[in-house]
Parts: C-alpha cells; structure tokens; sequence
C-alpha cells in the first residue's frame, strides 16, 4: 500500500503549516484528514477533510507512541512510522509504543494513521526526546480528536501535558486573566493556577504551575482602564526580577503612577520550559 | 475559605487567595487542604515569602475592602488591621495637588512635596 509518494515525503516544514501542502497533495495521498506536526510542536490541518491519514512531521524523535481514548476500539487501524527516504520504517498497533533506533539529528520522520473509516475517538500521539543516549521523557504533543466516523472535526489541539520538556520555545507557555479587584481571582488561564497573593495595591504574585528553565522568559501584561478612563498600565514589578516559578507584577495608573486594582488584568509569558 | 498572610518585616501584609475554580481541585484532597497546598506552592516558587511568618486566615477577616489595603498592617497571631498613621505616596501627591490648588502655593513647600515624591520607594 502505498502510503505516501516518494516524491512528497520532503513536506516543508512550517510552523502555522496552513500552507505545508495544497490540496492536490491531500487528493495524491488519498487521505480524508492531514494532521502536521513539526518539529517546533506545531500541529495545524490542511484542509476540511476527514481522518483518515494522520500526518506528523517533527524531527528528533526517537520514539512515538499512539494511544486511543478510552471509549474506543479499532484494532483494525495501524499508525505508520516513517523516518524520511524510508531508512527505517515501522508499523505500531495502537496502544503500542514503537522506538526508532538509532534517530539521527535533525531527520524528518512522519507518522501515518492507515486504513479508512477512523471511529470517533482522541488519538495522541507522543513522543520521547533523548539525551546521550537516555530517554528523558515521553510527551505528548498533539492529540486529534474525531467528531463521528468519517466525519472528524477541523482542528487538531496541541496538547501539553508533561512536563518533564518543552515543545517549543515559541508557543506561549502562560497565560491568564485575573480579576485584581476585591479578592484577586483567575477569570481564566493556562499554566497559571494555584493562589494569587495580593501584596497590595495592584501588586500581585502569581504562581505558574510548570516552571520555566529559567528566568528570561518574556512577560507581556495588559490591563483594562477603569471607567473613568484613565490610562493604566502593566508591567513586572520594579527591582522584582521574574522568578521561574513565579512573577509579581504592578498595575499602576500611567500618568500620576498610582497603583490600581482593576478589574481586568491580563498576562502571557513566553521562554524555554 | 481561608487565606493565607505573610507578614512583612516592614509590617505590610501580603495576601495569598487560594483558586477555587471548579475543577482543579483534585477528588482527594478536602477545599482546605487543596488551599494549603497551594499556600506551599506559593511559599515553594516565592523565596521573598518563604521565610516570612504567616497565619491562616479566614478571608471574612480581612478589613471589608481594599480602599485602605497599603496600609494592612498585621504580625504573626494578630491578624491584619488598618493602620491609619501609615503615609502613602498618594498621601503626598495630594499634599502636592492642595498646595498647588492654592492662592499662593508655598514654592519650598512645593520642591519638598515633590522631592519627596520622586524619591518615593514605598507605596
């Protein structure tokens, strides 16, 4: 069976991978639903197509495994493991984990999931990064999720749930809303939970679940003004240097420089994890 | 649900405020404990508070509302209360603001007001 065409298997790899390849690549390869993930963890669809051929593009990779949901069966399908040129090549049954022996630095390997009528389900894939020769962890780096039979949904989530490494140092790793009025509470959030410690006014500390590798990660804070419209302003908090577990930072008012509660307060931070 | 406070060797007060969003908190654990343990992450990941004294408190103890909170003072055992001698920059600045408004503004004064308030460090 031919799974993909020689003459294909150098698909650029791009991070938004929108455009990675166009529609008549997808027709070529008979596939319902492409799925790319490069090796920055980026993983984006292609077209409004079904699942049917899961494509993963990411180097470095040493090992993949490919688990199904709980609620779901489907012996019948396979993953496919392919390192560029066909140097080595493996089938995986689902629930198995394949290691690529001997991965060689900077190879694109792709990962395939063969057979049609893909059931409704989660599919994750993961992935082992190696140091010196050691396995260091076992990640997950995206999951797609199927609709119906046939009939899988458009996106693909990146997923992040180890965290032992970093995908990518260009993916935000942190970010939040909190309301800094009253008592301070998260509207929402990724990689921030846990208690926001009031330190006066608008001065708070928040604690980031996942630490960074280190403290030079960049912040971007945002506030919404208050209703009288005064200009009001973010940013970490003066001579307190970021922590990588944690930031403190300051709402002040722009002109006069008073602090300020206010009600909305946004933050991402972005770095190596 | 309680509260954790750190006291300053200033006598400020910081406030840590659990997240009791629905969902985190994992089945084992009761709503307090999931609050401690997110006291300790906190006193984990912040070495300024680590080593500080603290209490846990019940958040209705705290003072009503926060138009007073840079003057929350407390220590160890005594909660936190409002401490009215405390002068803050925006004391200043509308020390500024009234002399600037008058009919003759006391230009030393005036100089002093504002050097003190470049020279601000506290809150």
């Amino acid at each position: 069976m031919a799974l993909f065409p020689t003459s294909k298997r150098n698909f650029p790899s791009r991070a938004n991978g929108e455009d990675a390849f166009d529609a008549s690549d997808i027709n070529n390869l008979n596939t319902e639903l492409r799925a790319v993930i490069d090796y920055l963890g980026v993983v984006s669809k292609a077209q409004n197509i079904g699942l049917n051929d899961l494509l993963l593009n990411y180097r470095q990779v040493v090992a993949i495994s490919v688990t199904t949901g709980d609620t779901v069966s489907c012996p019948a399908q396979r993953m496919i493991i392919d390192q560029r040129m066909c140097a080595n090549t493996a089938a995986i049954t689902r629930d198995l984990t394949e290691d690529i022996p001997s991965p060689s630095t900077g190879t694109t390997y792709y990962v395939y999931a063969v057979d049609s009528n893909v059931p409704a389900g989660t599919f994750t894939i993961k992935f082992r990064t190696s140091s010196a020769n050691n396995f260091v962890g076992e990640r997950k780096i995206g999951s797609v999720t199927t609709a119906t039979t046939g009939s899988p949904p458009d996106i693909v989530n990146i997923t992040d749930d180890d965290a032992t490494t970093a995908i990518d140092s260009k993916l935000i790793k942190a970010w939040c809303t909190f309301n800094g009025t009253g008592t301070p509470a998260y509207l929402d959030s990724f990689n921030f939970s846990g208690a926001i410690t009031d330190n006066g006014v608008g001065d708070y500390t928040l604690t980031i679940d996942t630490d960074f590798a280190n403290a030079n990660y960049s912040a971007a804070i945002n506030v919404m003004g208050e209703v009288d419209a005064r200009v009001a302003v973010g940013q970490i908090k003066p001579t307190i240097l970021p922590l990588v577990g944690s930031i403190r930072i300051m709402v002040n008012e722009a002109t006069a420089g008073s602090a300020l509660d206010l009600a909305w307060v946004s933050v991402i931070l972005i770095g190596d994890q | 649900m309680k509260c954790r406070v750190w006291y300053r060797a200033d006598g400020s007060v910081s406030v840590s405020h659990p997240d009791m969003r629905l969902g985190l908190k994992p089945k084992e654990l009761t709503m307090a404990q999931w609050a401690e343990q997110q006291f300790n992450i906190v006193a984990e990941k912040n070495p300024e508070l680590a080593n500080l004294d603290f209490d846990d408190i019940e958040q209705s103890s705290l003072p009503a509302d926060k138009v007073d909170r840079d003057r929350w003072r407390g220590v160890k055992g005594q909660g936190v209360m409002i401490d009215k001698n405390v002068i803050l920059r925006n004391d200043i600045s509308e020390l500024l603001d009234d002399e600037l408004a008058a009919i003759a503004p006391d230009p030393v004064k005036v100089i002093k007001l504002q050097r003190q308030l470049w020279h601000w460090k506290g809150k």
